[in-house]
């Protein structure tokens, strides 16, 4: 008798041991929540920032800021290496990459970014790994396509012609056309803006520059900061 | 009070003590203290120096949407 009382307290204890190590184990082996996409936006303080081919290099080029269109210049950072950021640089070639110091500019952040899929015809707005907005965009025709690559908003445009072909608003873009070297007036730069023919949306229509309608235009307008990263794809 | 009885006793005392000391120990290694161990002590001479507070570029937690510039754009349309 005492033999099994002793066997029975012993298996309690044993399977007491055995619960709390698989309670322990499985708290310990929890995964850690995915942390959200997030990309910094880099704006210059001053008029001007140098641009420099590698770090610590020789100067590349001057950038004036605020921009052609009175917005504070902004940047994409691509690489952050604490005294030396690597930028998306709003120039020709599309896609340009260069070296800026950290003391010339202040940053922010942002989990917003929108992706654009030129075969489906679509656009998705993305905060994090999660997708806010989504509707149907016009894209370039075949002589002046949309070039696919990385962007970013380079600025937020109010059009005073708001009948106009621009629609309600405009966010330029750090591309340019690969066929256009200027038009009307300006580089060939990109912009993602509305329209006033919105029955052209889901189509090859525009000259280089992405059609989305003026409710979504404005939608971005309303949420999503000048330094967003853009990707042109499909 | 029989022998027999005296001896069921005496074994389930034992058991709830071992049960009651394992707990205890249990509770030890899977705490606060267990899971965050205290981190060794930083000696100054391993301490960066902090950069001037010019050099430090501030990073403001969200960018915020921005005011529109009211103009004719020139994009490619």
């Amino acid at each position: 008798m005492r033999t099994n009382l002793l066997r029975t307290a012993a298996a309690a204890t044993l399977a007491f041991l055995l619960t709390g190590c698989v309670g322990s184990a499985s708290s310990t082996a929890r995964p850690e929540p995915a942390s959200s996409v997030s990309s910094k936006i880099a704006s210059v303080k001053g008029s001007r920032i140098t641009v420099y081919k590698s770090k610590e290099g020789v100067a590349q080029r001057t950038i004036t800021s605020p921009n052609d269109y009175g917005a504070t210049r902004v940047f994409l950072v691509e690489r952050d290496e604490g005294k030396w950021l690597q930028v998306l640089l709003p120039i020709r070639p599309n896609g340009s990459k260069g070296w800026i110091k950290a003391t010339d500019v202040t940053l922010a952040e942002t989990a917003y970014r929108v992706e654009i899929d030129r075969g489906a015809f679509r656009f998705t707005v993305y905060d994090g790994d999660r997708a806010v907005r989504s509707g149907k965009v016009a894209t370039g025709e075949a002589g002046t396509p949309t070039p696919p690559g990385r962007y970013f908003f380079t600025e937020l445009v109010k059009p005073v012609d708001q009948g106009g072909a621009y629609g309600a608003y405009a966010f330029g873009l750090s591309g340019f056309s690969p066929v256009l070297k200027s038009f009307a007036g300006g580089p060939g730069q990109l912009a993602i803006h509305g329209t006033n023919k919105p029955s052209a949306i889901g189509t090859r229509a525009s000259h280089g520059c992405v059609r989305i309608s003026n409710d979504d235009i404005t939608w971005m307008a309303k949420n999503l900061a000048i330094g967003t990263p853009v990707v042109v794809q499909g | 009070m029989n022998r027999e009885t005296h001896m069921k006793i005496k074994a389930t005392l034992i058991g709830i003590s071992a049960v009651l000391a394992l707990t205890a120990g249990l509770a030890s290694f899977s705490g606060t203290a267990a899971a965050d161990p205290k981190k060794p002590a930083v000696t100054s001479a391993a301490t960066p120096a902090p950069a001037p507070a010019d050099q430090r570029p501030v990073v403001k937690t969200t960018a915020g949407p921005n005011e529109p510039v009211v103009v004719s754009p020139s994009y490619t349309g």
